[in-house]
């Protein structure tokens, strides 16, 4: 195991060598090259050309270029942003966390409902809910993304809204700002909710997916193991619960106005960035489960030809207890890898998403830094993205390492 | 199989004969298996729809391809008059003109308008013709995913075959390229490659159609090609003295060209899909696609959450085609799936 | 287990549910705090005054505008030039000529400052301030160097503080000070005395610590900056709240020691004069002003009457525009310019009311003179009036003839934009020159959809014809029925050569010709006459006309050259070239005037061919490699160039024809430069408006642009929550980042 872990580390290694060798010669050979767009911005005066000829190392010849080029990226230092004069890096910091909370539950969600629905449609081959299921999230799937963003907007805030009376969904930005007029969070502002956030969902997660595995490893009785996990979820949301509401530093108070009452905790600031969530979760959500949820039948159609389960039905155990505990555990394993990698590729979908909702994550920052001649915020952000994707790559391996059975490396 | 079952019978047929017997004798099993799946059919009848609507019903409303100057009948006309005015339905520079009799000259309408029986979907924010549009779309949407999927077939069929063959350090540096293209955030990479060059119509089909050839595609053929480069036809075709290239286009290609094929139709979907998102923020040069229309649509401000559904004419075919074409292609593609990975195959 | 996970499920639907139920805020709410809440397009990039100062986006001068005073500034709907921290400004009596006086060989300005102005931190606003800001800021920033400081922070420092015009700032008492000029020159104006001023105690140090570093100026956290203006950020006031919350929205708070408020304006009374007036504490003012054309005068009282203004951000139009329409924010600070569907989208909702307005820019396109036959060939600084730049004139002149801007601007572009033919926007009414015109513009499509077009093709043809052009197959057009037969291959003329002619002496023709040009100095009106064919000179002194056969002379009524053609070979056929224009996701506008202008150009047998290209590269190859046939792109000038044009010599004068410069066409005219640096040098305003109307004639019949159309701006609030004293003005309420200290609450 240690030794499969070490070889995939240096082909890791090796792999993001390569990426940002190509992203190096892909930028090298574009008509003009990039550092031209740099040089010939129309605002620069000459000696400032100059200077940023001198800054960028332009007047070196390229294999000079290309080891400054690998070492600026080693030690971090990845460049000023034009428009924001600001290091690139700090910019990435501060999108990052919007982006990763609004993904990580968006596709978290997308691929519980795509494993649901895969398992059921592989089980019932052949069957009308198949076709239905496939040609629906195939649809969805491939549908044309800010026409679908566009179309939930116009059901969820503005025809609601006319039925209702209430505004029940925002339709832009990611927190309301009349709320947090009087919150003042520090330099970081709003990324320190952001923060507080993924550390609670990931501590969450951990925690669930630990105390699942523990239960299933040591209770054998279905019911009493149901009555375990029952309780041990509802005790950890519990105590998150007390958490957020009476542990400072996360249940601290600020002022606000009077139609909030005066005074606005940590919590309920949370709970409007979750409000703002809501529907580009559920565009995400749309779009992504249908992969998920091929993926899941086609793992679960190879599955269940496997032998053992066909020795656990001749056992004579109950469909339910072969399809939900046999086969489906099993052919769950492509879908986690699935899952690490669509997390990495989450800011590559974002795009759209983020820009339809005011949601200034990576993807909009991308878009933006494009539209105004950034490059060097475009391509920090893009290889932020690859090398993002490549460590995933890694923990997915690691994860189906752990997790196959079947699988021993030597 | 080729060279094996032809061997014998060299004296009788030419070997073109057998091979054209085989490829038709496969592509009939192929279609057989292929009716089996329900989603792939469903997705090659719309396929079928869209190929006649862009290549059947245009060119007769627009009239026929323009004979040259030099030709002796008709030369320097349309081979058959059109059913379409180009003043008023040119998807770019039509106008919302009606013939007046009584002033004897065009005139203007309002635009854009619902539709109607001149405009059957209506106009748009410029009071050009939707419908005329659309089709043009169509057309421009199939070139540029077919274009784009040749391209991937091409180099994902030789880099598959070529690391098969050879194996070593060509093989590890083509399968590490390819992990790195399956990460490669494709839509983000094409938004920045627009920011330094000029994206137009065909440099986008061969960047697609080059990212598509690098990545998965050549992993799968690899594999493929790995279970075709054992078979003892190989070793025969090598020992009567094939060189490397006789024997990777020869004998390796042809066993791996059906799988890419499925692979080509995921490539058309990400082509059609990748384009219409780039048009739709305006990144590529292009005179009119479907993503432009939508793109046109919003930047004239008839895309917002309170008029969208009042001016539903103006997005709404161009966003059900782009949904529609690319799910189709894709549903071909798991059609193709099921026949070609048999372990998806029914009992 | 299966209904377990359902179950999850559906807890998790229901926890949404529960959520927006919860959390949802009714429509229409009352605001218990006056908060007045804009949208805005984009983030901010900064909040530190000294990075804006050197180049700002129009989001961070909406935000930070309001913490900054200057000497002067212009009243909002006339755009008067009026006193702000001066205490009048100091024109010489009687006139409106700024009281320069000549000292040691500079040209020195005394200004008085207001008493009991103060800093939102309680200090006075005194002498010391101004001159930290005009002069001893960037000197400590060059090390004592003033003008290396200037450059060393640059942009709008170098533009305001410009060295080679502004020597000195000194201090004569508290409220006194002294501008040392090394010349006259219109920006003084404009810049030195418009520059902002910033509070010395809270800058010096920190301009100390940073000399010569601009990075760690620009780096430096500055939301606590004291503010003279209406407004700072909750930081500086020290009031609950944060000024920039990243990505999401930006709070300006009331000024409780702003000077202005509770002051009652009067733009232009009775008495022709501009007023100002308060009870408590007493303050009252007034200036004689010019009468001019504009909209109703405006009479308001100074605010602010909100606590905060608020300003949300969007990520696109579409959200923002819902945002105004759904009653979230109360005014869209979109300086784009609304699209027809963005007010079909106002329309929705009665509560939304609109306004629109002229705003000051213009989009035009232009050809490069570099290349024949567009202008006078390769540009030479010794040489730099060539003799055959009456083919050229003449070819723009036809291209201008061609273009229909009031059709296009009132059909295609359902009047979002207004056709402009001068190169002064109308908006700038005082020097705008409404009797400017464009060849043809008299035969539009608007009025006469049937014969608009031939006539504007026949006349385009004959200029052309006029000095010498020929065609493989001309263009056609039959003015009675108004049938039009496009043409091809236009061949270039050759020039035969040429004679000085004296005042109403016949000049012999030499054969071969078949046209003649003719060229006196600007200003002279001449008649060219050849038999019964005669020509009358246009504003820049040129005229041209086709040979009649047969002819052997022709008379020139004023001294001047004489040009003569012949028709050109099939060698001298123009090669078809490209004509590029933003794209239409770039700007739809404009790709569908470009659209139209080429297909116009291909009728009259000009091979042009249309490039939709993205900003980006239009913009690299027209500034920056000049490499280019046709271009199209517009300029947005802003209300600080409302007043004298200056911007006029940038574009149009031969100094600024090198790469990176504006004049990127490559105009080079030596009369118009002389013009142009004479209107800068001019102290008298009547006498330079003079100068100004003279040069938007001869320019709009030299045509180095060939102007299009300008956009309306149209504002956008919520009339159920916030009203204004007045609504109409050049560039709109969005001009004025949504007159926050004006604004009421209902």
């Amino acid at each position: 195991m240690r030794r499969y872990l070490f070889k995939r580390l240096v082909q890791i290694v090796v792999t993001l060598y390569l990426y940002l060798t190509l992203v190096f010669f892909i930028l090298q050979a574009m008509p003009g090259d990039y550092s031209q767009i740099y040089i010939d911005n129309p605002q620069l005066t000459r000696e400032a050309r100059e200077q940023l000829i001198r800054d960028l190392g332009l007047d070196k010849p390229i294999e000079e270029q290309y080891f400054t080029y690998l070492r600026n990226f080693v030690i971090g230092q990845w460049g000023m942003s034009f428009a924001h004069g600001r290091p690139v890096w700090d910019i990435i910091v501060e999108r990052f966390p919007r982006t990763a909370l609004l993904f990580i539950t968006a596709t978290l969600i997308a691929f519980y409902l795509g494993f649901l629905l895969g398992k059921l449609i592989a089980w019932r081959r052949g069957r009308m809910i198949e076709y239905t299921s496939t040609v629906v999230g195939i649809t969805f799937y491939t549908a044309f993304t800010p026409m679908l963003a566009l179309l939930l907007v116009w059901i969820f805030a503005i025809q609601l809204t006319d039925w209702t009376g209430l505004k029940l969904f925002p339709i832009a930005n990611f927190l309301d700002m009349d709320k947090w007029q009087l919150v003042n969070l520090g330099p970081h502002g709003s990324n320190v909710i952001f923060g507080y956030m993924l550390a609670t969902l990931g501590a969450l997660a951990a925690f669930i997916f630990a105390y699942w595995w523990l239960c299933h490893r040591f209770i054998h009785r279905p019911g009493v193991r149901f009555g375990a996990l029952l309780g041990g979820y509802a005790a950890v949301f519990l105590l998150a619960g007390y958490l957020w509401v009476a542990v400072e530093p996360l249940a601290q108070c600020w002022p606000a106005f009077q139609k909030y009452g005066g005074r606005i905790c940590n919590w309920q600031l949370a709970v409007d960035i979750l409000h703002h969530m809501i529907l580009p979760v559920t565009v995400v959500t749309l779009i992504s489960f249908g992969g998920t949820m091929l993926l899941m039948r086609n793992s679960m159609l190879e599955t269940i030809r496997e032998d053992y389960i066909m020795a656990a039905k001749a056992k004579g155990l109950s469909e339910k207890t072969v399809r939900d505990d046999h086969a489906a555990r099993n052919a769950l394993l492509p879908v986690v890898t699935s899952f690490v990698l669509s997390l990495a590729l989450a800011i590559d979908g974002g795009i759209i998403t983020e820009t339809l909702f005011s949601w200034p994550g990576m993807g909009l920052t991308l878009l933006n830094s494009v539209q105004e001649q950034d490059f060097p915020l475009a391509i920090a952000a893009l290889v932020f993205t690859g090398v993002f994707a490549l460590i995933a790559h890694l923990v997915a391996d690691i994860l189906y390492a752990y997790l196959d059975p079947r699988i021993r490396y030597e | 199989m080729a060279t094996a079952t032809t061997a014998p019978q060299r004296q009788f047929d030419p070997i073109w004969r057998v091979r054209a017997r085989l490829l038709r004798r496969g592509a009939l099993e192929s279609w057989a298996m292929f009716r089996e799946s329900k989603i792939g059919l469903t997705g090659l009848a719309v396929i079928a729809i869209f190929f006649v609507a862009g290549f059947v019903i245009h060119p007769v409303l627009w009239g026929g391809p323009t004979l040259p100057e030099w030709f002796p009948i008709a030369g320097g006309q349309k081979l058959w008059a059109p059913l379409w005015d180009g003043k008023i339905y040119d998807p770019i520079l039509g106008r919302p003109l009606v013939w007046s009799e009584e002033h004897e000259t065009y005139i203007f309408t309002d635009f854009p308008a619902p539709p109607s029986l001149r405009h059957w979907l209506g106009t748009d924010p410029y009071g050009r013709d939707i419908l005329s549009q659309i089709l043009h779309g169509i057309q421009a949407a199939f070139v540029l995913g077919i274009f784009a999927a040749l391209i991937t077939v091409f180099i994902g069929t030789t880099i598959g075959a070529i690391a098969a063959y050879y194996g070593g350090f060509v093989d590890t540096f083509f399968m590490r390229l390819a992990d790195i293209i399956l990460l490669f955030p494709l839509i983000a990479f094409l938004i920045v490659l627009s920011g330094l060059m000029q994206m137009d119509f065909w440099s986008l089909a061969i960047v697609l159609g080059i990212y598509g050839g690098f990545g998965s595609i050549t992993i799968v053929l690899k594999s493929q090609a790995l279970a075709i480069k054992v078979k003892p036809y190989i070793e025969a075709a090598r020992v009567a003295g094939g060189g490397h290239g006789h024997i990777i286009f020869r004998h390796i290609i042809p066993n791996i060209l059906p799988l890419s094929f499925l692979y080509m139709m995921f490539t058309v979907t990400s082509a059609i899909f990748s384009e219409a998102v780039l048009s739709f923020f305006g990144l590529v040069d292009i005179k009119m696609s479907w993503g432009l229309m939508i793109n046109i649509t919003r930047d004239a401000g008839y895309l917002g959450a309170t008029n969208m559904m009042q001016f539903w004419w103006l997005w709404m075919p161009a966003g059900l085609c782009i949904t529609f074409l690319c799910a189709a292609f894709y549903l071909v593609g798991r059609g193709l799936d099921e026949i070609v990975n048999p372990r998806l195959r029914a009992r | 287990m299966f209904k377990v996970r359902w179950l999850a499920f559906g807890l998790l639907v229901a926890f949404v549910v529960a959520l927006a139920s919860t959390t949802a805020s009714e429509v229409g709410q009352a605001q218990g705090e006056r908060i007045y809440r804009m949208g805005m397009l984009s983030d901010l990039r900064t909040t530190n005054t000294m990075r804006v100062t050197r180049t700002a986006t129009v989001w961070e001068s909406y935000v930070l505008g309001p913490r900054h005073c200057s000497l002067f500034t212009q009243t909002p709907t006339r755009f008067y030039y009026v006193p702000s921290l001066a205490a009048a400004v100091p024109f010489r009596p009687g006139t409106a000529e700024l009281d320069l006086k000549s000292e040691a060989g500079l040209l020195t300005l005394t200004v008085d400052l207001k008493r009991g102005v103060k800093w939102s931190d309680g200090s006075d606003v005194t002498a010391d301030d101004v001159v930290f800001s005009a002069f001893e800021a960037p000197t400590i920033f060059g090390g004592g160097d003033f003008a290396k400081g200037v450059t060393a922070l640059g942009g709008g420092w170098t533009f305001s503080l410009d060295p080679s015009v502004l020597a000195k700032v000194e201090k004569l008492d508290s409220h006194k000070v002294k501008y040392s000029f090394k010349g006259f020159s219109l920006r003084i104006q404009f810049a030195a005395l418009f520059h902002a001023i910033f509070q010395k105690k809270y800058w010096e140090p920190r301009f100390r610590d940073s000399v010569g570093n601009r990075e760690k100026l620009e780096g430096l956290t500055a939301d606590d900056e004291p503010a003279c203006g209406w407004a700072a950020f909750p930081e500086s006031l020290r009031v609950a709240g944060k000024g920039w919350e990243r990505g999401a929205f930006a709070t300006n708070v009331a000024n409780p020691n702003y000077f202005w408020k509770g002051i009652r304006v009067d733009e232009r009374n009775a008495a022709g004069k501009y007023t100002e007036s308060r009870a408590t504490p007493p303050h009252s003012y007034e200036q004689d002003v010019p009468a001019a054309a504009g909209p109703e005068l405006a009479r308001y009282e100074i605010g602010p009457f909100v606590d905060r203004a608020a300003y949300r951000i969007f990520g696109d139009t579409a959200s923002a525009v819902a945002a105004l329409v759904r009653g979230d924010i109360e005014l869209l600070l979109n300086p784009l310019g609304a699209d027809p569907g963005i007010r079909a989208q106002y329309r929705t909702e009665p509560r939304v009311r609109t306004a629109d307005n002229k705003s000051h820019g213009m989009f035009y396109m232009a050809m490069n003179f570099r290349r024949k036959p567009f202008g006078s060939g390769p540009l030479q600084r010794d040489a730099r009036f060539r003799d055959d730049d009456i083919i050229g004139s003449r070819f723009r002149s036809s291209v201008n003839c061609l273009v229909d801007r009031q059709f296009v601007t009132e059909t295609l572009f359902q009047r979002v934009a207004f056709p402009l033919f001068s190169v002064v926007s109308p908006a700038n009414s005082f020097w705008f020159n409404d009797k400017v015109t464009a060849p043809c513009a008299e035969f539009t499509e608007l009025t006469d959809p049937r014969g608009a077009r031939a006539k504007k093709l026949d006349a385009a043809v004959k200029i052309l014809q006029s000095v010498g052009f020929t065609w493989v197959r001309p263009p056609r057009a039959d003015v009675a029925t108004g049938a039009v037969t496009a043409g091809e291959g236009l061949i270039n003329p050759v020039i035969l050569g040429s004679a000085d002619a004296a005042a109403g002496a016949a000049v012999a023709v030499p054969a071969g010709t078949i046209a003649v040009g003719a060229k006196v100095p600007l200003g002279t009106r001449a008649t060219l006459t050849a038999g019964a064919a005669t020509a009358e000179s246009d504003g820049a002194g040129k005229m041209s006309l086709a040979l009649p056969t047969g002819t052997a002379s022709v008379t020139l009524s004023a001294a001047g050259k004489v040009y003569f053609y012949r028709a050109g070979a099939a060698a001298d056929r123009v090669p078809t070239f490209n004509f590029i224009y933003p794209n239409s996701a770039y700007d739809p506008r404009r790709a569908l005037f470009g659209v139209q202008v080429e297909k116009w150009a291909n009728q009259a047998g000009i091979p042009v061919r249309g490039v939709p290209t993205g900003f980006n590269v239009i913009v690299t190859k027209i500034f920056d490699e000049q490499d280019f046939d046709w271009w199209s792109l517009g300029w947005s000038l802003g209300t600080a160039a409302l007043g004298a044009p200056t911007y006029l010599k940038d574009f149009y004068h031969t100094e600024f024809t090198n790469v990176g410069d504006d004049n990127a066409q490559g105009y080079s005219n030596p009369e118009v430069d002389k013009l142009l640096d004479a209107f800068l040098a001019e102290r008298d305003l009547s006498k330079a408006r003079a100068i100004v109307l003279q040069l938007q004639e001869v320019l709009a019949v030299d045509a180095p642009y060939l102007t299009w159309f300008d956009t309306v701006i149209v504002d956008a609030w919520r009339d159920d929550r916030v009203v204004f004293p007045f609504t109409e003005r050049t560039n709109g309420l969005v001009g004025m980042a949504g007159a926050p200290a004006l604004v009421r609450l209902r």
